[in-house]
């Protein structure tokens, strides 16, 4: 027992000092070794890293004899280029192998050993030459990235984050900065949130600090619904101790010595990773009592959220960690007044947080040097949908879509022309392709009609129907309504009900004013941000994609193919050479024909559910969907 | 027609004593009426009426034609080419006599309005026999269809009761409440825990709980109704997610998903009839790259094909 007690107070960092000697014996140990980085991030799961991890320390293993230098392979966090995933990338040399499977590990360890490459895993550019380091490659070269910083350590190792120059910002403010300074400095650098309004959380914290009422709460608000967005996730998984020093430096500034993370519970590797970390963090005498010698006591417990996009919103979120369902409350006072149990509560977003570190240990001026005027920084992306580059970006703010969705996207996938670009999930609008040289951020995003949002980009090409797009989010914005207050409730199910009448062809042109009605008034009157955003994405597909909305107004027409009641499936005879298997694939039995005769599809059968053009052979592609009054496509 | 003032003035005088209003519409409605040889319909009464008064519309005449009507002035007589024919009624013996029907000043005189103003309340079914029949077909259908849902509910309810059975051990009920301080504040969390034991929130589990923690069954069933993670009735044992996030959504996750119903016959949100799948949808999966994808056993499957599904499935047991 005496003994334990001593290992954890030799464990403890309580000095800058001792800081400073902890990363230096971490670099020490790494010194001259080679280190291959794996990524295991959620958005690499679906190809096992886990399996590829073990083949690779059984590769290892096998050819001990050989190793005359030291190897250390990290399971990295994700590493954000998730569409040429998975991927290993080899330090000091930065090499970086791409779709990597579990035949080439043998490969990469044995030419690894040797300090050779292997040319075929390389990253092709479109003249087909190779590009082995990892930072030359497109999607990484106009990245700038400060806080996706986690490609070469492991998210359950503090260590790693120590040798990065992580908590030594924690040092640094507990030792040698006063909680007003810290303040000033996150104020000073104007960091604004980064959960979709962009409120500047200098300001909140302030608000927070000086409002009455003890104890004070700190939230870090990783409840993130959006569909098609998921940079908090994969911020908390491959590095969660960034958000953690950020917590715990807010926590310092604002004199709060309680916090909570809400996670939603889905999250299972973020959840499992921040659990870790915390742990990790008390060992070393980041949390808890005392910390660092400064007085300063703070504990930080994990709320799993269970699954309500509205529990994202502040107020609602703070009634969800009190055990409550989970709605929000008009907001007269703010919650960084009277929060959770009434309390002053600041709630920053995961984002937020982990630029903290960076903020007090680079100073203001270095962060306000990033980005535009208006908003400094940077912001993580997770750049999806119809681009070349799936992934996970970090940009400065400033940058234009263009040079997002082409230089580090890549373009279209298939080269298919480009239609719009979706920000902000459903609180969001979509940016047409004339507004492309927007340079992204808070306020000229918001002038555009959509918002930054947590970060996700969704690209659209000429395949997507925008009136479909709009009913998808204000369908998902209806299931996820509390139903607390009538104009978001009913608001949303009538703007459905229009939506279905257009997207079955019966729709009139005065609905498009009827949407514009409704949409103005959920912007008015409703409760939360919810309801109040749901504007954007009826306003804004209005307003760039009208002749869209005509279309399946006039001539009963889908241009994209995607409103099944206004599209059908026909067998082009010409091309069907009779093999029948679209014949047993239907599940309707709607197809009929005889072998080697074309085939013909009962329309009245029909449900439309695209079997028949899986089942129809590539060559042939015989089954055409066919759109409009008279069947041509528009 | 050679008194036509002299009616015109009778009518006024009846529509008056009715106690209704002379309109300058209804007035040119009524001199169409008399003035016209035969019977008019009510396309060739707008069309007559319309020249003389241009505000007035189909909707007019309609309501002029049942008022006048109802007021025994007008009689309908024949329904050609699906259209009615109406002419003025020139016996005004008994309808003089007619009582005004409409509120008086001093207040509703409720007895005139008991039903017997003089026009019928009920009318008679003056349909063919065969559509009696066709509806007691449907009704036999329906007790039919009623029935087996009822059957069918009730199978439903033995599973589940069945399943319910199988948890009698509140031993990690307990466990799961006291790792979490016996706090109310702490109570998504234990649900939360609850259902990853049980895979759902049986009613008798959830009985218990509330009477640990003390408190009332209906708020912790306000809270497993609100979060969308709860499950009230009983899962498959494997659960199918299907990720219906934006980015799966512009490459066509609904296909995908009506081909996972096609091969296992249910919607999502259901479970299968021997409890082994239940299909779920999730907002997103954070593997957008792979798009649309399926989740299934913690293994990740990119666009599988009904060939791959069905093979996946089957070899599950």
């Amino acid at each position: 027992m005496e003994l334990k007690l001593v290992i954890e107070i030799k464990n403890k960092i309580n000095s800058v000092d001792k800081l400073k000697e902890k990363a230096h014996e971490v670099e020490e140990n790494y010194k001259d070794c080679i280190e291959i980085s794996l990524c295991s991030g959620t958005g690499c799961k679906a190809y096992l890293p886990q399996e590829l991890y073990r083949l690779m320390l059984e590769e290892l293993d096998k050819n001990k004899e050989k190793i005359n230098k030291k190897i250390v392979v990290h399971k990295t966090g994700c590493l954000g280029y998730c569409e040429k995933g998975p991927i290993i990338i080899i330090y000091p040399k930065e090499l970086c192998y791409l779709q990597v499977k579990s035949e080439d590990i043998p490969e990469i360890v044995e030419k690894t050993i040797k300090d050779e490459v292997v040319e075929r895993l390389f990253y092709k550019d479109d003249n087909g030459a190779l590009i082995p380091k990892v930072s030359d490659i497109p999607f990484y070269k106009y990245q700038n990235r400060i806080i996706l910083i986690n490609s070469r350590m492991d998210p359950r190792n503090i260590d790693d984050y120590i040798r990065l120059g992580g908590y030594q910002a924690l040092v640094k403010a507990l030792t040698a900065m006063t909680p007003d300074k810290v303040l000033d400095e996150v104020k000073k650098a104007n960091l604004r949130g980064r959960g979709g309004g962009g409120f500047p959380a200098g300001d909140k914290w302030e608000t927070t600090k000086n409002a009455a009422g003890e104890p004070k709460y700190v939230l870090v608000n990783a409840s993130e619904g959006n569909p098609g967005a998921f940079p908090n996730r994969l911020t908390i998984e491959g590095n969660p101790h960034s958000v953690l020093e950020g917590l715990i430096l807010a926590a310092y500034a604002i004199g709060s010595n309680q916090g909570y993370i809400y996670i939603k519970q889905e999250y299972s590797l973020a959840i499992e990773n921040i659990n870790i970390a915390i742990e990790q963090a008390r060992e070393y005498g980041f949390l808890g009592k005392n910390i660092l010698n400064s007085g300063f006591n703070f504990e930080v417990k994990v709320h799993k959220g269970a699954g309500a996009y509205v529990s994202g919103e502040s107020s609602a979120l703070n009634t969800a960690i009190e055990g409550k369902a989970g709605e929000p409350r008009l907001k007269y006072i703010h919650t960084a007044v009277s929060g959770l149990w009434g309390k002053p509560t600041n709630l920053n977003n995961v984002e937020t947080y982990a630029n903290v570190p960076q903020i007090i240990n680079n100073g203001a001026d270095w962060f306000m040097s990033i980005g535009t005027k208006g908003s400094a920084g940077t912001k993580i992306f997770s750049l999806v949908g119809k681009v070349k580059n799936t992934g996970l970006v970090e940009v400065p703010m400033g940058i234009t879509l263009r040079d997002i969705i082409y230089k580090i996207g890549g373009g279209i996938k298939d080269d298919k022309k480009f239609k719009a670009v979706q920000t902000g999930g459903p609180s969001g609008g979509v940016i047409p392709e004339h507004l492309l040289d927007l340079p992204v951020d808070f306020d000229e995003l918001t002038k555009a009609g959509s918002m930054m949002g947590s970060g996700g980009m969704v690209v659209m090409d000429e395949d997507d129907c925008m009136v479909n797009l709009a009913y998808y989010f204000i369908k998902f914005l209806s299931e996820e309504s509390c139903g607390k207050c009538v104009p978001c409730r009913e608001g949303l199910r009538q703007l459905i009900y229009v939506y279905e009448r257009i997207m079955e062809g019966k729709g009139k042109i005065e609905d498009l004013k009827l949407l514009e009605d409704l949409a103005l008034v959920l912007e008015g009157a409703s409760l939360c941000a919810l309801g109040s955003t749901a504007q954007n994405i009826v306003l804004t597909t209005l307003k760039y994609f009208r002749q869209e909305y005509e279309a399946h107004i006039y001539y009963h027409s889908c241009p994209a193919l995607v409103c099944k009641p206004l599209i059908n499936y026909e067998i082009n005879k010409e091309k069907c050479t009779g093999c029948m298997l679209c014949v047993k694939s239907c599940p309707v039995n709607a197809i009929s024909g005889e072998v080697k005769k074309p085939h013909i599809i009962d329309q009245n059968t029909c449900i439309k559910c695209d079997a028949c053009v899986e089942a129809c052979p590539e060559k042939f592609s015989a089954i055409e969907k066919k759109t409009g009054l008279l069947g041509v496509k528009l | 027609m050679k008194n036509t003032k002299r009616d015109i003035e009778t009518y006024k005088q009846k529509i008056k004593k009715r106690g209704f209003r002379l309109t300058e519409t209804r007035m040119v409605i009524l001199d169409v009426l008399l003035k016209s040889s035969g019977e008019l319909d009510a396309e060739e009464l707008f069309l007559l009426s319309h020249k003389k008064h241009p505000k007035i519309g189909m909707a007019t005449i309609y309501r002029t034609l049942r008022l006048l009507e109802k007021e025994g002035l007008v009689v309908r007589v024949g329904f050609y080419n699906n259209k009615a024919k109406y002419r003025i009624e020139e016996s005004s013996g008994p309808l003089a006599e007619k009582p005004d029907i409409r509120p008086s000043k001093s207040g509703l005189d409720k007895k005139k309005f008991t039903g017997d103003a003089g026009y019928p309340l009920v009318t008679r079914y003056e349909g063919n026999l065969e559509d009696y029949k066709n509806v007691e077909r449907i009704n036999t259908i329906q007790n039919q269809l009623s029935q087996w849902l009822g059957e069918l509910s009730k199978i439903k309810r033995e599973k589940e009761l069945a399943l319910e059975d199988v948890i009698k051990d509140f031993g990690k009920v307990d466990k799961i409440v006291s790792y979490h301080e016996n706090q109310r504040s702490n109570l998504i969390q234990i649900l939360l825990d609850v259902q990853n034991e049980y895979r759902w929130l049986p009613k008798h589990v959830l009985l218990y709980v509330s009477s640990k923690l003390n408190i009332p069954l209906t708020d912790i069933y306000s809270i497993a109704s609100f979060y969308k993670s709860f499950n009230l009735e009983p899962r498959g044992k494997y659960t199918i997610v299907v990720c219906t996030g934006t980015a799966c959504h512009v490459r066509r996750s609904m296909y995908l998903l009506q081909r996972i119903a096609n091969v296992l016959g249910i919607k999502h949100g259901d479970t299968t009839g021997n409890y082994k799948f239940t299909l779920e949808t999730v907002n997103c999966l954070g593997c957008c790259a792979l798009g649309p994808v399926m989740v299934l056993n913690n293994k990740y499957y990119s666009n599988p094909s009904t060939k791959q599904l069905e093979k996946l499935f089957s070899d599950l047991d």
